[in-house]
């Protein structure tokens, strides 16, 4: 698992800019044997073949991550951005990114401190008085390196970190990805579902039209979710922690779960011996909200990673919880055989 | 005729906010069925009772979401002390003081941090104190993702009912009461009574419903404002006493026009009191029928409430009858929108 | 077709989201002899449908809306109308607004405000709330009441009227300005066989949420979705931004999440090839469009957003300049003819 999320973690994709997520995941669905479909907002399903199921199992996990899109090129050769998902702005003031399929390094930059006056220091500078600066003197010079529409991402890529520890930009949701990965090409071999969906991080757009196409019995979605486990976070506050153990939340402001499928999954792990916790805050949304409403209505269930600094171009995960996903996952799955 | 008081405290004896409906569910198909022709549960849990109509009529799904708003465990303390998350729109500044109780039937009472004050305080500032000194005992009682509902009494006072969950249990109570109307002869429309779940979380259930259904026709049933309360801030034309209230537009949905000129026609014809409703933000479960599949007409009947989502509402009873009344007068007869 | 007549025309209607009915029997009308088929549906949307010339074609949609902001009456106090906002209306542009209060037969109103005289100082550097302000309509209480029902809703009266030679300036152009455009594209499209089986979509209740597209587009399940609305049009005021257009700059063409991008490319390319270039708008998340509901309606569409570049929006003189309806129309036609490749449809899971 370790080696699969640090490869996904290094893919470009950010929201409707997915290509590259699904240019490596279609090769291997299809080695392992499954039919796989691109819808046309770029959702990939895979199908995977096996013994029947006793009802039609859908796992989801998105493709899409924060990031960068290009607005304008500038007469001076900056590039004008918006930030596509929610980015907090502070977090990239003095950053380096990557933009388009090229790589083209970046800057985020910003005055030095010595030009700001004492009232520019108390406030975070606006997206729009923000920019890229690629190295580019004139706006012809820019275009031959990018154009309008294009991509950015963070330049951070990922690393073993501390003590089973990795550091990476889009854990959120490359874990889910790599989970439903490793189900398509080691897991149960049970009639299975799915779906890499899109535009989770603009608006949980992918899996709708997903849903809709598929008609799942059943949902699992496999996402990367936010640990609050700070120092000085009160203890009724830190929602989850990296390390603890696959993530099971009974709600969030996306969906209230199915209560017989969460404490199916937590019958599972203590059956199994996967490690878990319960997500010990409400927060957050995923594609969850959107399957559950698909249709005449779909049970969902969630199994999550604790990520710090989500949405940030450094988040921190630990590699065994995604063992331990990936196990709940399956066991899941082999449950539900015929 | 099914007593409107008697009715409510039956069905709002359950704990049963968005997710956790089970209860009530049944409570109600109890109630129902004696009218039903049939009575089913989907995915979500709604609970779909239905009325078989003559031939040729309109496929119709009225809808009166039957989870309330509650609080959901997500912390326990060493001390026992349980902190909370809220299920719906839920004032935190109003809660300290509240009785409370489990599904299990374990009771306590919302009370705040001491360093907080009442104006500032947030859901997180609070927690339920039931009684224990340690997390080994409070778990004895209360898991982490157990549901809690308001323990307030309910009574009648002066021409009205107080009561926690009028939003939406006294929604229900008027379709149950609708049913029962009906069943005196075969309406002309086929009819699917839906309690809906998952409305105070965001029209989730009837969502669902209604996508499943595929009616011609969705009328909801819900509680509204009212603008009759001293030094009201955004005043309203809807008073409690005032009768049926027709909705006219909140922040979920402009009614259709067609559906609206016809439930007043009806109330005329039928000499039923109503009240024109508008409400300014808020939304129901008209909203997402009227916007499923190809689309459909859509409206609600409310029932004009005060305190709305405190832990002690209050309606007129009058006010249930009419719309009761109402509601069953317009959908026995043929409809032509 | 007169676009300045048919522009005045449709301005000048009545029609705020939700009560759009008389609104859509004129564009009915307007589009029946260029149509095989017109239809309405239960949100009143109206489709105006060209058959394919062979069997089997992709279905192309383009929507623009013909619901409009507006007021609706709330409450009656001393002969006064209280009301609502019906989608976004800036308040600052309330006062002394003259409105129309659509009873039949609808009733000239005035929105107040407070002479100078009466107020103290400063008032007049901040705008009214809403709440502060009422609909005069000159009328006893007793008399108001009789014909005016809460419920009722307005709209604002303002004539549409030519600016120089190319400018044009109304209530509503936002957005009626881009259902004249479809009509537009609908005539240039006469008497040609079409490679897709096309539908125009006049929209309702967009200003309130995308409502009435998400329903037209579930029904209809398009393979293409192009959304056609107004946008920023520069004005000295208006912050510099890179998604602020110019006037007769070429059409502005959507890029971003909410397009698909076949699609865009290829309207961009054919807006190059008809010579009237195009202005691009990058739109890192909702689009606030039809076309943000109709890409995820049922199965999913392959979506775009054409704009008219549009200023002073949301008020009772909005501005567009024709040549970019022209422009547009024609664009929207090229595309009709010569769609390209259209996207997978997928099986049937």
């Amino acid at each position: 698992m370790k080696e699969l999320v640090k490869t996904l973690c290094a893919i470009d994709a950010p929201s409707s800019f997915e290509d590259a997520m699904r240019d490596f995941i279609r090769p291997r669905a299809e080695a392992a044997g499954c039919e796989v479909y691109e819808d046309v907002l770029g959702n990939l399903i895979v199908h995977k073949p096996g013994a029947p199921a006793d009802k039609r199992i859908m796992f989801a996990a998105h493709m899409d991550e924060v990031g960068i899109i290009i607005k304008a090129l500038g007469d001076d050769g900056y590039l004008k951005f918006a930030c596509v998902g929610g980015v907090d702005v502070r977090v990239l003031i003095g950053k380096r990114v990557l933009v388009g399929a090229n790589h083209v390094p970046g800057i985020i930059g910003i005055k030095a401190v010595h030009l700001t006056t004492q009232d520019e220091r108390k406030i975070v500078p606006k997206i729009n008085d923000m920019y890229i600066d690629i190295g580019a003197s004139s706006r012809e010079e820019a275009e031959k390196l990018t154009c309008c529409g294009d991509y950015a991402v963070f330049d951070s890529f990922p690393v073993d970190f501390g003590e089973g520890m990795l550091k990476a930009r889009a854990i959120d949701d490359r874990v889910g990805c790599a989970t439903m990965l490793k189900l398509i090409e080691n897991g149960p071999a049970v009639d299975s579902w799915y779906v890499f969906t899109v535009q989770e991080e603009v608006g949980t757009r992918g899996a709708a039209p997903a849903s809709h196409r598929i008609k799942p019995d059943a949902a699992i979605i496999l996402e990367g979710t936010t640990a609050g486990d700070l120092p000085d976070a009160k203890p009724h506050l830190k929602v989850c922690a990296p390390g603890a153990g696959a993530v099971l939340p009974f709600m969030d402001n996306s969906a209230i779960y199915d209560r017989e499928m969460f404490n199916e999954l937590r019958s599972l792990a203590e059956k199994n011996g996967i490690r878990y916790q319960i997500k010990q805050y409400v927060s957050g949304g995923t594609d969850a909200g959107n399957i559950q409403r698909a249709r005449a209505g779909i049970p969902v269930a969630a199994i999550s990673a604790a990520v710090r600094y989500i949405h940030s171009p450094s988040c921190v995960a630990s590699i065994d919880d995604f063992e331990q996903i990936y196990a709940l996952a399956a066991a899941f799955l082999a449950a539900h055989a015929k | 005729m099914l007593d409107i008081f008697d009715t409510l405290c039956e069905i709002n004896a359950c704990v049963s906010p968005s997710g956790s409906e089970e209860a009530v569910s049944v409570a109600i198909a109890k109630v129902a069925a004696p009218f039903a022709d049939s009575i089913t549960t989907d995915a979500l849990g709604n609970l779909i009772v239905k009325k078989n109509g003559k031939p040729g009529g309109k496929k119709i799904m009225l809808s009166a979401h039957m989870d309330s708003i509650g609080l959901v465990v997500t912390y326990i303390d060493d001390k026992g002390y349980i902190r909370f998350s809220n299920l719906g729109g839920i004032n935190a500044p109003g809660l300290p003081g509240t009785p409370v109780r489990f599904g299990n039937g374990t009771r306590g009472v919302v009370a705040m941090e001491g360093k907080v004050k009442l104006a500032d305080c947030k859901i997180q500032n609070l927690y339920i104190d039931i009684g224990v000194s340690s997390r080994e005992e409070a778990e004895k009682y209360v898991k982490i993702a157990d549901v809690a509902a308001f323990d307030t009494p309910a009574f009648r006072t002066g021409n009205c009912i107080v009561s926690p969950y009028l939003d939406n249990r006294i929604s229900c109570v008027t379709l149950l009461r609708a049913l029962e109307l009906v069943s005196a002869s075969t309406p002309e429309n086929e009819l699917y009574f839906v309690f809906s779940v998952q409305e105070e979380v965001g029209t989730r259930g009837a969502q669902v419903a209604a996508f499943g259904l595929e009616p011609d026709l969705g009328l909801a049933v819900d509680v509204t404002r009212t603008g009759d309360t001293p030094e009201i801030a955004v005043p309203m034309a809807c008073d409690a006493g005032g009768g049926a209230a027709v909705k006219i537009m909140d922040g979920s949905l402009i009614c259709s026009p067609k559906l609206v000129a016809a439930l007043e026609k009806c109330a005329e014809t039928n000499n039923i009191k109503y009240q024109r409703e508008i409400l300014l933000n808020g939304g129901t479960d008209a909203g997402v029928m009227q916007r499923s599949k190809g689309g459909m007409h859509a409206g609600c009947i409310s029932i004009p409430t005060r305190y709305i989502h405190s832990p002690q509402e209050m309606c007129c009873e009058s006010d249930v009858a009419d719309s009761a009344a109402l509601i069953a007068a317009f959908v026995s007869a043929k409809i032509e929108l | 077709m007169d676009l300045a007549k048919t522009l005045t025309a449709l301005s000048e209607a009545m029609g705020p989201s939700g009560f759009e009915a008389s609104v859509a029997e004129m564009v009915a009308e307007i589009m029946r002899p260029m149509c095989d088929e017109v239809t309405t549906d239960a949100l009143g949307n109206v489709h105006g449908i060209r058959h394919a010339a062979k069997p089997g074609a992709p279905k192309l949609l383009y929507s623009a809306h013909m619901d409009e902001i507006g007021f609706m009456v709330t409450d009656i106090k001393d002969g006064f109308l209280r009301f609502r906002t019906i989608g976004g209306i800036d308040p600052r542009v309330m006062p002394a607004r003259e409105v129309t209060v659509m009873t039949d037969p609808p009733i000239h109103g005035v929105i107040s405000s407070v002479p100078p005289h009466l107020q103290a100082a400063g008032d007049n550097t901040k705008p009214f709330a809403v709440e502060e302000l009422v609909i005069d309509i000159g009328m006893s209480d007793e008399k108001a009441r009789k014909l005016v029902r809460p419920g009722t809703p307005a709209v604002f009266s303002e004539h549409a009227q030519l600016l120089g030679d190319k400018l044009f300036s109304g209530k509503t152009l936002d957005d009626r300005g881009c259902v004249v455009m479809l009509l537009r594209t609908l005539e240039l499209l006469q008497g040609k066989d079409l490679p897709v089986e096309l539908v125009i979509q006049a929209s309702t209740q967009e200003e309130v949420g995308l409502r009435g597209a998400q329903v037209g587009a579930y029904a209809n399940a398009p393979d293409w979705a192009v959304a056609v609305d107004v946008t920023h049009a520069e004005t000295p005021d208006a912050p510099k931004r890179p998604d602020i257009v110019k006037f007769a700059g070429g059409v502005p063409i959507s890029m971003g999440p909410n397009t698909n991008r076949a699609l865009g490319r290829r309207l961009c390319e054919l807006s190059e090839k008809l010579g009237m270039g195009y202005q691009p708008q990058v739109m890192e998340g909702g689009t606030g469009t039809d076309a943000w509901a109709m890409q995820v309606a049922g199965d999913g569409t392959a979506s775009c957003v054409i704009s008219l570049p549009l200023r002073y929006m949301h008020t009772a003189v909005e501005t567009i300049h024709l040549d970019d309806l022209e422009n547009a129309a024609k664009l929207l036609a090229e595309f009709a003819l010569d769609p390209g490749e259209a996207p997978p449809r997928g099986p049937l899971v």
